[in-house]
């Protein structure tokens, strides 16, 4: 386990199909948007336990996962800026 | 290791209860497809150990295996267990997998109890019992559904190593949403595997076909199934809440709506949760939205959460139309909704009513206090935030817990507290100590009760376990577990003497304190004194029904008859013992109760029963892993061999005594009976008081990496403030104040 995972990082996480925002409760503070047929959920979680805890609230609704990666500070600071 | 030395602090307590609805297999209803190619393949070979069905939520694994169980029970027994988050604590685990195999193999339970789980360790010894009386029972099956509930752990350990070992003739059966840690790729590589997998268990046309307009009667076209298969890639959940949507609406609209899915970009469960839903009359969407906080469901339950009546008839009517709700078995009308469905609903429920949502859970708490399982309702006070209720419940109950061996049980419900909840209730912290203590981890319960009793408390009892205040609750576990762990003669009488004046007679912890007391007088060689204290003991152990700290005072009232020479009284005491040992079936004093027969059989000329016996005794008291109990024993069957005439074991039986008095920080009059062996405690390896316990050690080493407090007390099964306390005590030592220090520091002591 890296040393991040104990002080916060940004992950961007990419299920299949697009929720509402209904959904975004499930996943803690997590930003959600809808893009081209995935839902893209991006945000800082604390450590790995955390993680595992929003892929598993993907996978209690048999909401299939494309990718998680974990985001320099600097791309997830333009995401937020791209918001309208 | 250390072993567990059970102590029971309430008279009325029994083994906690087992929940049936767990070890039914869910019916096959009428609604569902067969699959009977699939369920062949479940027709396992010999020598394939494990049967796996994994793939994500709502692809019908639980409907395969149960359809496949219904239709090889004929053939051969195959036991059912649905696993839930308390199955994290492996006696919880194999205290159900045992109950489950007895139900369907009654000659097994003639063999085998589920409450083996709370007296004996499980791998060493409950797995290696279990997987001999297999042996002998044929072909058997056992399924356990829902097992990513597990995650990793000393729970999957424990089924990994079950696989392992179990004989050929037993197929056990997993389902699971994801790959379990059970050494997979080495089952697969030696041909032991059978898996089936998503791409297995997806729906075809010809499948679709068959329930939507075979079972379902929905009577769509070719195109419209062709087109909702492809829209749900198979995924036979989406197709049935396709079918769901579809059923209520008119056959002309039927088409349309399946073509406006299609275009959809929204994800299904999305996409069809509010079309399901409108399906249903209001009071039924609410009654459905609002019981989604429930892990089971029956109508009085679920009249309570609502607060209304007739939920009964609903939950009937919808089990019958809907085969998200499942009845779990017939007598007792208990049902679940499909997890994929709950938590569709959850979201319902969290978009239409958030702020209601702690007033369901405590509603299911209240009904769970008086009418449902202890577990739910701590459960359901967690989640409604009503902690200081759950607090109640904990620390009413975690004697019993602990006494059943379930120690996990008890400390995942602590670390489930909030941190300031936890560090401001002594009765938690106290909680935390005791089950460390009885489960063979004494230097991790001293951490965890280092609590200052001079800053102002809450509420100082009396506490719900039936201790009048948390000191007496406190010095009694000192008395019993830590002092005697740390071989100090002297602070074990001071503590146990304090607890005595905090313990009254005529209360259930009496017994066990004045058992204490007797223990430092005994140690301290004052015999008579000792000996009316464990009279007392016995005493107030029969009243309260205590029996291990009345029997075990039994055994010690022989060894001092014995010491005084009075060979009939020791005779008899250590029949009485022997008796009640059998009668009570105690497993935490059977050591010292097998030292007192021995002894008391040697005393009577039985010169071949007697030290075997004895032998038998000592090789128990080891396991338990406290180093005065253990020394004194040696040093009887030294005498004893020396009695004999076997000198050179008698001194090799005394060295090994000497090593472990060394160790002792007041061995009291241990360090005589050594004397008479020519021995004397060697000084060199006393342990200083600075020096780090072996806990301390571990959390050190912990500590060089990068894991926080918090990670490594989930690692360790401690709660936050117990690692914390632990790292006090080191940075003490250490004489340093931070992390880094402490690191640095122990680097250049060569101890990292």
């Amino acid at each position: 386990m890296d040393g991040d995972a104990t002080r916060g990082t940004t992950y961007r996480i990419v299920l299949s199909g697009e929720l509402g925002d209904d959904f975004a409760f499930l996943f803690g503070d997590l930003l959600l948007e809808r893009v081209d047929g995935t839902t893209v959920l991006t945000g800082r979680v604390l450590d790995q336990a955390q993680l595992h805890g929003l892929l598993d609230q993907a996978q209690d609704l048999g909401i299939g996962l494309v990718s998680v990666e974990a985001v320099a500070e600097a791309d997830a600071d333009d995401t937020e800026e791209e918001r309208p | 290791m250390p072993r567990k030395q059970g102590l029971k602090p309430e008279g009325h307590v029994t083994q906690p209860v087992l929940i049936a609805t767990k070890l039914h297999p869910p019916d096959v209803r009428e609604q569902t497809i067969p699959r009977a190619e699939l369920a062949e393949r479940l027709n396992v070979g010999p020598g394939q150990r494990l049967t796996l069905v994994a793939c994500p939520a709502g692809f019908g694994k639980t409907t395969l295996v149960a359809a496949w169980r219904e239709s090889e029970a004929a053939r051969k027994p195959i036991a059912w267990l649905t696993l839930d988050e308390g199955d994290k604590d492996p006696a919880v685990l194999w205290s159900y997998v045992i109950e489950a195999l007895c139900r369907v193999r009654p000659s097994l339970g003639e063999a085998i109890s589920p409450e083996i789980t709370s007296a004996a360790p499980i791998t060493e010894v409950v797995l290696p019992r279990l997987v001999n009386e297999l042996v002998a029972q044929g072909e058997i099956a056992l399924v356990l559904d829902d097992f990513h509930r597990l995650s990793a752990g000393p729970a999957c350990d424990s089924v990994a190593w079950f696989i392992e070992h179990v004989p050929s003739t037993v197929q056990l059966v997993i389902l699971t949403r994801t790959e379990p840690p059970l050494r997979l790729p080495a089952l697969r590589a030696r041909g032991e595997l059978l898996e089936l997998r998503a791409d297995d268990l997806r729906f075809t046309q010809s499948d679709a076909r068959e329930f939507l307009n075979g079972h379902l009667s929905l009577d769509l076209s070719v195109e419209d199934i062709d087109s909702l298969v492809a829209r749900t890639e198979g995924w036979p959940a989406g197709i049935y809440l396709a079918a769901l949507s579809l059923g209520k609406a008119a056959q002309a609209d039927r088409s349309a709506r399946v073509g406006s899915f299609g275009a959809s970009s929204r994800h299904v469960v999305d996409y069809l949760t509010a079309e399901v839903l409108e399906a249903h009359d209001l009071p039924t969407q609410s009654l459905i939205i609002r019981t989604s906080i429930l892990e089971r469901l029956c109508g009085p339950l679920c009249d309570a959460v609502m607060e209304t009546k007739g939920s009964a008839a609903m939950l009937d009517a919808l089990s019958r139309s809907n085969l998200f709700l499942m009845q779990l078995n017939d007598e007792s009308d208990w049902y679940r909704f499909h997890h994929l469905f709950a938590q569709l609903l959850r979201v319902e429920l969290q978009r239409r009513d958030p702020d209601l949502i702690p007033a369901l859970h405590r509603r299911a708490y209240e009904w769970h206090r008086k009418h449902g399982s202890t577990e739910e309702a701590i459960h359901h006070a967690m989640a409604a935030g009503a902690f200081q209720e759950a607090a109640d419940l904990v620390a009413t109950v975690y004697a019993r817990y602990g006494n059943a061996g379930k120690y996990l049980t008890v400390l995942n419900w602590l670390e489930a507290f909030p941190d300031e909840v936890f560090r401001d209730d002594p009765r938690l912290r106290l909680a935390e100590g005791w089950v460390l203590a009885v489960s063979g981890r004494p230097d991790d319960a001293a951490a965890a009760v280092a609590i200052d009793l001079s800053a102002p408390v809450v509420d100082d009892g009396p506490l719900p376990d039936g201790f009048p205040s948390f000191e007496a609750s406190l010095m009694t576990l000192e008395a019993i577990f830590l002092a005697p762990t740390r071989g100090d003669v002297g602070s074990q009488l001071e503590v146990a003497r304090r607890a005595a004046e905090l313990v009254p007679p005529g209360t259930v912890w009496r017994s066990a304190v004045c058992w204490a007391v007797g223990w430092g007088l005994y140690f301290r060689g004052r015999f008579d004194e000792a000996d009316r204290w464990f009279e007392e003991s016995v005493v107030e152990g029969h009243a309260a029904k205590q029996w291990i700290p009345a029997d075990s005072s039994l055994a010690y009232r022989s060894f001092i008859a014995g010491v005084l020479g009075r060979v009939s009284d020791q005779h008899e005491l250590a029949e009485q013992a022997g008796r009640a040992l059998r009668e009570h079936r105690l497993e935490g004093v059977d050591g010292v109760v097998l030292l007192a027969l021995g002894l008391s059989l040697a005393a009577r000329g039985r010169e071949t029963e007697g030290p075997a016996v004895v032998e038998q005794g000592v090789e128990r008291i080891r396991g338990i892993g406290q180093p005065l109990h253990l020394a004194h024993a040696l040093l009887h069957q030294a005498d004893l061999l020396r009695a004999l005439g076997q000198n050179e074991n008698a001194t090799a039986v005394a060295g090994e005594a000497r090593s472990i008095i060394s160790g002792c920080k007041d061995p009291g009059m241990l360090r005589d009976r050594l004397r008479s062996f020519g021995l004397s405690p060697s000084v060199r390896s006393m342990r200083r008081d600075g020096e780090l316990t072996d806990r301390e050690l571990t959390v050190l080493r912990l500590l060089g990496g990068s894991l926080s407090e918090r990670d490594i007390a989930r690692d360790l099964y401690l709660s936050h403030n117990t690692v914390h306390s632990h790292t006090r005590s080191i940075y003490r030592k250490l004489a340093v104040s931070s992390r880094a220090d402490a690191v640095t520091r122990a680097r250049e002591l060569g101890l990292l």
